[in-house]
């Protein structure tokens, strides 16, 4: 009798395959209450991936510490999409064939948009954790899925009305933006902030000036700062992210665009700014961001995760998106040991009227479209000399949400 | 217009920077570097490394700049003995497919080195802020770019053309097999060529630093652009290279003055034109 290595290898493989199974079985009826986690850890929004990978891993770690949910241990799977749908959809299949009904998947859209259809056939539920989309909540609404993140008609709006109430009497904005549809929009969503709360604010009608637009990834922005430096206008609002941002405010600097204008505003880059730039960062940036440690003082979750944060990294400025993400894990668990069970029947209702205390507050969303309603916060920070990093952060604004959200249009495309 | 032009000269000059290298090795090798935009990546980031944030010198940045273009013509060196050479007589595809997988792994080694936190750096003082010059606010780091690039332009002509190695290297490039027969190290002769352009991706990476944002993505900056100038140009030819790099400067500025809502198309817009008009480049697709 003779034996091929095709055939042995083939006979191994079947063996380890029938030793396999029961595990997997066993996985989906565990000792353990496994909750799925996909997001960026590759590619384009890795950076993201990772702050939200953190700020599940806390929130389980907590969960854990407290003895878990529903009799057991909290397991995080997670998975990267690498920031594309395809990723997406094959780790949301992985996932749902060993059993998994709690999914936590952020911050992209796009992959956010392949796997929303397939929850139904999972029996899955999920909370979405920080994308800004506004189509995620309105045209492409899904009943199994919460968004735990900030709309961009919602932010923009509250930033408009922070700026209306700091600075009334700049009324006249321009506007640095990447020629991308969806920064184009955050602009744009600004600019009718601005238009509807200086009226009601300032008494002043504002104008803003046309954007100047710049290509994803470019090197150089000094033609468009040269143009800026001649504009008419004393606020400016940069629609720049990540490192676009970055080169641009180091090339702004010495244009000196930070003398022109009264006030700049930044939509989204936040700490990361200062964190690159140090001394060199811009006197005074007002920053969007969703969430800041130092703006709710007076939530003891959102302190306790700060310092469990800053122990696991000895980073002392997290991004938001960890303390989303923390929130994401704590309100679809919170949701299953209401619920007693991981069935969506259960899950959905739960999440819409239980508001567990999270590090953004009292977790809540909006009924009709299951968008969050927590609230917005604005940070001015800038160089400052005196302080060994080179910058602080001066004062920070924090808003209701819920006075800011856009109409609720679930189904259809918000107008 | 006037602040265009010597703004179009300065997105020149880094392009052909960064462009130097790429059509060096093409004119060598016959390949279009993939990894090329990792490795001014990686020269930026050893020039943060060794200078920090603040260089307080000129000479001490462009002493980091050096350094930067040592060590990664020293990683040229090691690419090349362990997949450059191997790949050297097979399908040409498979060495783009190779310098694609080395830039994937030079990006995950620098996320693992450097982290995904975006850093900074400033120019020394003495290129820091502007001058007025009739009117015109010039910021110093952009004449200084300016002249970094002909520099870097004159030094390989007097390299390629005066100097017995480039004559050496442009027989090389122009027939192996002819040159090998009339004594020539080929061998020698095409490891200098890929070390000297990894090299120039180094200081390339060095020299720019103080322009832009440091990240694992900043091989994507002008990676697009110099590869265009190097089409443009005619493959492998430094000097077409050099002048394409001036007239992708000069389309891109001037995109951004008369086209302010399509940024970046004048760029492919030309290139497509230039293409049709001129398919084999400025100067052919002879070697330098």
């Amino acid at each position: 009798m003779t034996f091929a290595r095709r055939t042995i290898l083939k006979g191994a493989a079947a063996g380890l395959g029938a030793l396999a199974a029961p595990s997997i079985l066993r996985a989906a009826e565990g000792d353990t209450l496994r909750v799925a986690l996909i997001t960026s850890l590759s590619g384009p929004a890795q950076l993201y991936g990772n702050f939200i990978k953190i700020g599940t891993t806390i929130a389980a770690d907590r969960i854990n510490a407290k003895g878990g949910a529903l009799g057991k241990k909290i397991e995080l799977v997670i998975r990267d999409d690498k920031g594309s749908p395809d990723g997406a959809v094959a780790a949301f299949r992985e996932l749902a064939g060993m059993g998994i009904k709690l999914v936590a998947q952020g911050p992209l859209t796009a992959p956010l948009l392949a796997t929303l259809p397939l929850l139904d056939g999972a029996g899955a539920s999920m909370v979405m954790v920080g994308p800004s989309s506004a189509s995620l909540t309105h045209e492409n609404f899904n009943p199994n899925a919460f968004r735990l993140g900030f709309s961009g008609p919602m932010a923009y709006s509250g930033f408009a009305s922070v700026m209306a109430r700091k600075y009334p009497d700049v009324t006249r904005w321009a506007v640095m933006a990447t020629e991308t549809d969806s920064l184009k929009d955050l602009a744009r969503q600004f600019t009718l902030g601005l238009k509807r709360e200086y009226p009601k604010l300032a008494g002043k009608e504002v104008e803003v000036l046309d954007p100047l637009f710049a290509s994803f990834g470019a090197a150089d922005y000094k033609n468009q700062i040269s143009s800026l430096m001649d504009a008419k206008a004393d606020g400016l609002f940069n629609v720049l992210q990540g490192a676009d941002a970055i080169s641009y405010y180091k090339q702004a600097r010495t244009f000196g665009v930070e003398n022109k204008y009264r006030i700049q505003a930044d939509s989204g880059n936040e700490l990361s700014i200062a964190k690159a730039l140090g001394r060199n960062t811009p006197k005074e940036i007002w920053g969007w961001t969703g969430w800041y440690q130092e703006a709710v003082a007076d939530n003891p979750v959102a302190q306790e995760i700060y310092k469990d944060y800053v122990g696991r990294t000895k980073d002392e400025y997290p991004n938001w998106f960890m303390a989303i993400a923390h929130d994401s894990i704590l309100a679809i668990v919170n949701a299953a040991q209401v619920a007693g069970s991981t069935d969506r029947a259960g899950v959905l209702p739960a999440m819409a009227a239980s508001a567990p205390l999270g590090a953004t507050g009292k977790i809540t969303f909006r009924k009709e479209d299951q968008t969050f309603v927590g609230n917005l916060v604005y940070i001015k920070f800038g160089a400052d000399a005196s302080d060994p990093k080179g910058w602080r952060v001066f004062e920070s604004v924090v808003l209701p949400g819920a006075e800011f959200v856009e109409p609720a249009t679930p189904g259809k495309k918000l107008a | 217009m006037a602040f265009a032009i010597i703004n179009g000269l300065t997105t020149a000059m880094a392009v052909f920077l960064v462009a130097a290298g790429l059509t060096l090795m093409f004119g060598i090798l016959r390949v279009l570097n993939f990894a090329h935009g990792a490795f001014f990546m990686i020269g930026a980031y050893v020039a943060w490394s060794l200078l920090g944030d603040a260089p307080d010198s000129l000479a001490a940045f462009i002493g980091g700049a050096l350094g930067a273009a040592a060590l990664v013509g020293a990683l040229g060196l090691v690419v090349d003995q362990l997949v450059l050479r191997r790949l050297r007589h097979v399908d040409e595809h498979y060495m783009l497919i190779a310098t694609f997988a080395v830039l994937l792994i030079c990006v995950g080694v620098a996320k693992m080195i450097w982290g995904m936190d975006f850093h900074s750096a400033d120019p020394p003082p003495f290129l820091d802020g502007g001058v007025a010059i009739a009117g015109l606010f010039l910021p110093k780091f952009s004449l200084f770019v300016i002249a970094t690039g002909f520099v870097v332009f004159l030094a390989l002509e007097i390299a390629i053309h005066r100097l017995w190695l480039g004559k050496m290297v442009t027989a090389l490039a122009a027939d192996g097999w002819m040159a090998n027969l009339l004594g020539v190290n080929v061998p020698l002769g095409t490891t200098l060529s890929v070390v000297a352009s990894f090299a120039l991706a180094g200081l390339a990476g060095g020299l720019l630093l103080p322009n832009q944002a440091l990240s694992p993505a900043l091989g994507d900056t002008y990676l697009l652009l110099a590869f265009t100038a190097v089409i443009i140009g005619g493959l492998g030819n430094v000097r077409g290279a050099f002048i394409a790099s001036i007239l992708l400067g000069m389309i891109e500025s001037f995109n951004a003055l008369l086209l302010p809502n399509l940024p970046g198309l004048a760029v492919y817009l030309g290139m497509i034109a230039f293409l049709l008009l001129r398919p084999n480049g400025l100067f052919g697709a002879s070697a330098s």
